[in-house]
């Protein structure tokens, strides 16, 4: 008996230790993690078909789900090869060719053709939208063959390759997508990215999975991706400190001391392409005087406002563009504070004073609302009465679209690593009435007219340097600040990665349990 | 609160003793109107001025509230506040109080169709809630002081003819009414003249705590948006401010929060004091 009861003892012994082994054998090979990553955003989506929507959130979703040609690069000062995996130029410049990488595959299994490409660009190009500029120079498009695509311009065109890596350029499956209705490319979005949709409850979530049929092997990491819409920054924030999801896009500038005491989160700054500035209405007086304008610019203190609507992570503005972008005039040295000169050319300007100038912008919006007030407190000192005229967000829109304001707060990021695109929407007439502002300038658009075809580097910042200088001079907008994209992510997220255009890439990602 | 309410008053050697609430919630008040009528003497700092060198100061002497994102100091942006919230308080009462009255006593008084007219529109303001009806209000006629007291006036009178209709008919079938017909009065004379300071007193005793609930109105329609424009220092937009600080800067919301209690416990402690002086006065 005693020896069956040793053995006994034994053989429960060994169970009990190879029982707590087994398990223990995964873990020791590879860490454990999460079967879905779960990120909060602030802003729900709302159509993500490339070529018409317009916002954020949607182009920022849909980057997961499409590729397109080429991709800028992390940097966002060059571009790295995505479904062509390699291109050339003719020697006039007018004609590109691309090759598209053979082993590209839609979700459904199918393969990436060059006719799907010749497809998705023709209808970028031909369907109304949003960015159609960004084929503007496109004489044609066609496919040499299956994995050729040759695309021919009417001039040569500088920020081509730029424009070739647009969202709104993406590569939908022509297969899928030729005979079905809008409705279905904006909610039923099919591409060859690292992700696929599989559910959207509108308002509330997306759901991708992992696309089997990615071509960069071993991605993405994750086998699931949730972006959750959590609108209140403090409940989003919560949602990350509580462990419930892993990362957060946009805490507001006055948490981030705090997230970054947090030992258990990561707090990032990302580089942006981020501007907020004024437009200023120059159709009609007094802000059609140029020296007015420039008062304007003079007595707004940009590092004050950074201070109060940033908490300082935020870089006083220089010039229109943004740091990251290319052509940046590092050497600009913008509008000082300067209250004084800003009196005098006030007085200069022939216009009496007080003054009393209207300022309009979205109402609950945190930012918007302190720069306003700011600004109230700043122009008071030169002796313009700024008047607040906070309004919801649809009536501030179609206030601004029917130029009906005289001072307007808002801001632009960057879609495309090229200075082309802002310089068009904000100092152009024809693209946006100069955003808005009423700003045409027969100097201007021959100045942005040559940066469009100049394909000399060299020449070609001097071109965007005398633009800056200019936009600086005339003032139709102010330019107040450079802001970073604030994102906030459990430290056992890896792999994280935005760009400075600003869509995150999540195919790297890996969360630990 | 009646039976403890009335052994508190009760008459003793034929004077009237005066109820506690009434006196702490008169204080508290006159020291509030006091304390915004004087705010530009009691308190050094411009309610507008900005200092971007103290932005987020934590309370100290020299800013007693701390100083909010614009370096703001905060006791004075409530002090000057109290101004703001209480005039639109007691403006946004007053209307509703008088119409409401008149009408809920034209209607309990004549019967008939003026009766039928009142009642029906007063059920049809009933039907929606308040705070969303003065929030549609406001978001059709534009955000602003005027048009606050304007969306609450037009909407804030139902109760008040509810109340007065209620007495009025049962105070028409008295004897003193009877006795005033037969004495050959005409129908204003006997309505506003006999009838109506018998009847008025509950919507007295709603005018003090319906002061409160306007207050938070206000501070609500400010929290959205809707109300006051920036940068007047009201207190509902000063909590919306502030929420975005509350982990680093508290007090920036906590200040005009406590403010708005302040005014409420205030206001409903006197509407006791009314209540129960009227109660034993009609004893």
């Amino acid at each position: 008996m005693g020896s069956v009861r040793t053995v006994l003892v034994f053989v429960i012994a060994a169970g009990l230790a190879v029982g707590s082994l087994a398990p223990a054998v995964p873990d020791a090979s590879a860490q454990q993690l999460k079967k879905v990553v779960t990120f909060g955003i602030n802003r729900a989506q709302e159509n993500l078909d490339p070529v018409t929507q317009d916002a954020n959130p949607d182009i920022w979703a849909f980057m997961q789900i499409y590729q397109q040609l080429v991709r800028v690069n992390v940097k966002g000062d060059g571009f790295d090869p995505d479904l062509a995996e390699r291109w050339t130029t003719s020697a006039d410049g007018k004609t590109w060719a691309f090759f598209l990488r053979k082993n590209a595959r839609f979700s459904n299994g199918d393969p990436v053709k060059a006719g799907d490409v010749v497809w998705s660009l023709k209808r970028a190009r031909d369907t109304k939208g949003p960015w159609q500029w960004a084929l503007e120079a496109v004489q044609d498009i066609g496919a040499r063959d299956d994995a050729t695509v040759v695309i021919t311009l009417r001039e040569p065109w500088a920020p081509f390759l730029a424009d070739v890596s647009l969202f709104s350029n993406s590569i939908l499956s022509e297969k899928v997508f030729k005979d079905a209705k809008p409705e279905q490319i904006s909610n039923q979005p099919l591409g060859s990215g690292p992700f696929m949709l599989v559910e959207w409850r509108k308002g509330e979530e997306i759901v991708m999975k992992a696309n089997p049929y990615y071509y960069e092997k071993g991605l993405p990491r994750t086998p699931e991706l949730h972006l959750r819409y959590i609108p209140d920054d403090n409940s989003r924030i919560i949602a990350l400190q509580s462990g419930e999801i892993d990362g957060i896009d946009y805490p507001p500038f006055s948490r981030v001391a705090e997230l970054r005491r947090d030992s258990r989160l990561e707090m990032q700054l990302n580089p942006s392409t981020a501007v907020a500035h004024l437009s200023l209405n120059v159709r009609e007086a007094p802000l059609s005087n140029v020296k007015v304008r420039q008062a304007l610019a003079y007595a707004t203190d940009r590092a004050a406002i950074v201070k109060a609507v940033c908490f300082g992570y935020c870089t006083p503005a220089t010039t229109f563009l943004p740091i990251t972008t290319p052509y940046f005039n590092k050497g600009a040295k913008g509008y000082a504070y300067d209250p004084g000169k800003a009196q005098q050319l006030l007085k200069e300007s022939g216009v009496p004073t007080p003054l009393t100038i209207k300022i309009l912008y979205r109402a609950n919006d945190a930012v918007y609302e302190s720069t306003a007030v700011a600004l109230k407190g700043m122009w008071a000192k030169i002796g313009v009465n700024l008047e607040l005229e906070p309004l919801d967000r649809a009536a501030a829109t179609q206030r601004y679209r029917s130029n009906q304001f005289q001072v307007d707060v808002t801001g632009w990021t960057n879609d495309i690593p090229d200075p082309s695109q802002l310089a068009a929407y904000e100092l152009g007439y024809t693209e946006s009435q100069s955003y808005h502002s009423g700003y045409q300038s027969k100097e201007m658009d021959d100045l942005m007219a040559r940066g469009l075809r100049e394909l000399n580097p060299d020449k070609r910042r001097q071109i965007y340097y005398q633009i800056q200088d200019l936009a600086l001079r005339d003032s139709p907008l102010i330019w107040l600040y450079y802001a970073p994209y604030t994102i906030a992510i459990s430290k056992k997220m890896k792999g994280l990665l935005q760009m400075a255009t600003g869509p995150w890439i999540f195919k790297d990602v890996t969360v630990g349990e | 609160m009646g039976a403890l309410a009335q052994e508190v008053v009760r008459p003793s050697g034929g004077r009237l003793h005066l109820h506690p609430g009434l006196v702490l919630g008169g204080t508290m008040l006159v020291l509030l109107a006091g304390a915004a009528l004087l705010a530009p003497v009691l308190t050094p700092y411009d309610p507008n001025a900005q200092d971007f060198d103290l932005i987020l100061q934590a309370p100290s002497l020299a800013h007693p509230f701390g100083t909010d994102n614009f370096g703001r100091d905060v006791l004075t942006r409530v002090l000057y506040g109290a101004a703001i919230d209480l005039r639109i308080g007691i403006l946004a009462v007053l209307f509703p109080f008088v119409f409401g009255s008149l009408a809920g006593a034209a209607g309990g008084y004549s019967g008939g169709w003026v009766d039928t007219v009142v009642m029906r529109t007063v059920d049809v303001l009933t039907a929606v809630p308040f705070l969303v009806l003065v929030i549609a209000i406001v978001a059709f006629l534009g955000p602003g002081e005027v048009n606050v007291l304007l969306a609450i006036g037009g909407v804030g009178w139902v109760p008040y003819a509810r109340l007065v209709r209620g007495e009025v008919l049962r105070e028409k079938n008295l004897e003193y009414v009877a006795a005033a017909r037969a004495l050959g009065f005409r129908r204003g004379r006997i309505l506003l003249g006999h009838i109506l300071p018998n009847a008025i007193a509950p919507a007295v005793i709603f005018l003090a705590s319906d002061v409160v609930l306007v207050i938070l109105t206000a501070a609500s329609l400010g929290f959205l948006g809707l109300g006051v424009r920036p940068p007047a220092p009201e207190w509902g937009m000063m909590i919306a401010g502030g929420r975005e600080f509350l982990a680093n800067g508290w007090w920036v919301a906590a200040m005009p929060g406590f403010a708005c209690m302040y005014t409420g416990l205030a206001f409903i402690l006197l509407g006791d004091g009314i209540a129960d002086l009227l109660r034993v006065r009609g004893q």
